[in-house]
């Protein structure tokens, strides 16, 4: 979103349209389907007959009544998680509150009501009857908060606690998104090869790309975690500064090289995958475009995993200096640690979001336009199942801690 | 004009059809509740927690009344939006749009 904001103006040029009023282009890239959904779940009439410059229209005509839905969601969410906090964790405690709201928000609006309830029933919470999706969204985001004991106490327990309930979210999480695809792949009956096997194809070109950006951002998270950690070091005015500053910085560097590596290695897998499914093209297409999206959701979320032991590393090794810098730089560190657990929440979580949105999509646009053939449903539960295999695996690993 | 349904004449200049975009401004873009049906209205007033007007009295009129005193913004904040479009145009699109567009673009 950042990206595309940032390059408004640009593209708006390019397009030969003036910036001042939302152009073809933004919409270009929407199936109608999307925009279907988006007036649905912005309470716009849906066009009669459906037609696809009616529903750009009308989309157009609301995307402003959607930015004041998105604030005004935004906040009152702030509002309501605004009643914590004391003395020198003030300051990040806000800014993780925010953080974890505008987040959450992100996340439900990427389910369907039933993926919501799903989840509900996963972790044991009642429902009342007949709820409104607004409601169904604000339970959703009071429970989430507990779950992940988004509060002061848990960032000052420790950050591997943290970091392990978050891992069991997402795996739960993970297994819900899991068992809606697979029930609707199961339900169509429908062949489409040649489009599965394009769709396989730009699969794996967005996992390169989503591989080298988790790889960037867990570059930038651990390198302004070192350089927070310097400012610490530096305050407390001891010649622990400069050590502390070269131990951040070749551990923030360390995170980079193996979110690299990480990255290219995903892009050679995917584009590999790609590769085979396209020259195969028939009837075993759409199994590798369910494998591939799958195989993608899971890479990024393992991606992330990986990014955070060496947040989690760099807070450690910054807690070992702790000690040198002593009462001065003792608020200072509490809230740089507090931060870097914040930030290494924030990039798990956007990767997560990415990932489910992708698979949500492919698999609402293989309900609608193409649809799986019934016995496919075996092959895409056994991938379901390696999925859930391989995140249950990456998550005892980080409970056992060897990741 | 077309995303908005209001005709106009297919011959018309630049200073007509800036005119026309002028005298349909207000019920296009500062007030767009002013077109919506009375279902739409009771439902924007619903969602944003108010108390909707028992049946009798629910008019169009009254119903678009008290959308008016609930709405977000004055008309000149209407105005200096679209002079900052991309800040909020991309508030609630699509995720996985978003990413197809920069692609693309």
């Amino acid at each position: 979103m950042r990206s595309a904001r940032e390059n408004y103006e640009t593209v708006a040029k390019k397009s030969g349209e003036a910036g001042a009023y939302p152009g073809d282009w933004l919409y270009e890239a929407w199936s109608n389907s999307d925009l279907k959904k988006w007036l649905d779940q912005h309470g716009v009439p849906v066009p009669q007959g459906g037609a696809r410059n009616k529903m750009v229209a009308a989309v157009r005509r609301n995307a402003r009544l959607g930015s004041f839905r998105a604030n005004s969601l935004a906040a009152s969410a702030s509002a309501s998680g605004s009643s914590a906090a004391s003395s020198g964790y003030a300051a990040a405690s806000g800014a993780a509150a925010n953080a974890a709201s505008s987040l959450n928000d992100k996340v439900f609006d990427a389910w369907s009501d039933s993926n919501i309830k799903a989840w509900f029933d996963k972790n044991n919470i009642k429902v009342p009857q007949g709820s409104r999706r607004n409601e169904l969204v604000a339970l959703a985001r009071k429970n989430w908060a507990k779950l992940t004991g988004d509060d002061l106490n848990a960032y000052g327990s420790s950050a591997y606690n943290s970091a392990s309930s978050i891992a069991s979210v997402y795996s739960s999480v993970a297994s819900v998104s899991g068992n809606s695809a697979a029930s609707v792949a199961s339900k169509s009956a429908v062949s489409a090869a040649s489009v599965a096997s394009k769709s396989a194809a730009s699969a794996a070109s967005v996992a390169s790309r989503s591989g080298s950006s988790v790889a960037s951002r867990g570059y930038d998270s651990a390198s302004s975690a070192a350089s927070s950690a310097a400012s610490v070091a530096s305050k407390s005015g001891k010649s622990a500064a400069s050590r502390g500053y070269d131990s951040a910085s070749s551990l923030g560097s360390v995170g980079y090289d193996s979110a690299s590596s990480a990255a290219s290695k995903y892009g050679t897998d995917a584009s590999s995958v790609a590769s085979s499914a396209y020259t195969d093209g028939s009837s075993a297409a759409s199994s590798y475009a369910t494998d591939a999206s799958s195989a993608m959701s899971s890479k990024a979320r393992s991606a992330a995993s990986a990014a955070s032991p060496h947040l989690r590393s760099a807070a450690s090794s910054a807690s070992s200096y702790y000690g040198a810098a002593t009462s001065s730089a003792g608020n200072e560190f509490a809230k740089a640690t507090a931060n870097a657990i914040v930030q290494a929440r924030y990039y798990a979580n956007e990767a997560y979001v990415y990932a489910n949105s992708l698979a949500g999509h492919y698999a609402y646009e293989a309900q609608v336009a193409l649809g799986l053939k019934t016995n496919y449903a075996s092959s895409v539960s056994r991938s379901v199942a390696s999925a859930s295999a391989s995140a249950s695996s990456v998550m005892a690993k980080i409970t056992k801690g060897e990741l | 004009m077309s995303d908005n349904d209001i005709p106009f004449p297919k011959a018309a200049d630049r200073k007509e059809l800036q005119n026309l975009v002028k005298d349909n401004w207000q019920s296009a873009v500062q007030e767009p509740y002013q077109k919506w049906d009375t279902d739409r209205l009771q439902a924007y007033l619903k969602d944003a927690g108010h108390d909707v007007a028992s049946d009798a009295q629910a008019n169009k009129d009254s119903l678009v009344k008290q959308v008016k005193g609930s709405w977000y913004e004055s008309g000149d904040q209407a105005q200096s939006a679209y002079e900052s479009l991309k800040d909020w145009v991309f508030d609630r699109y699509v995720l996985f749009c978003a990413i197809a567009t920069c692609t693309t673009h």
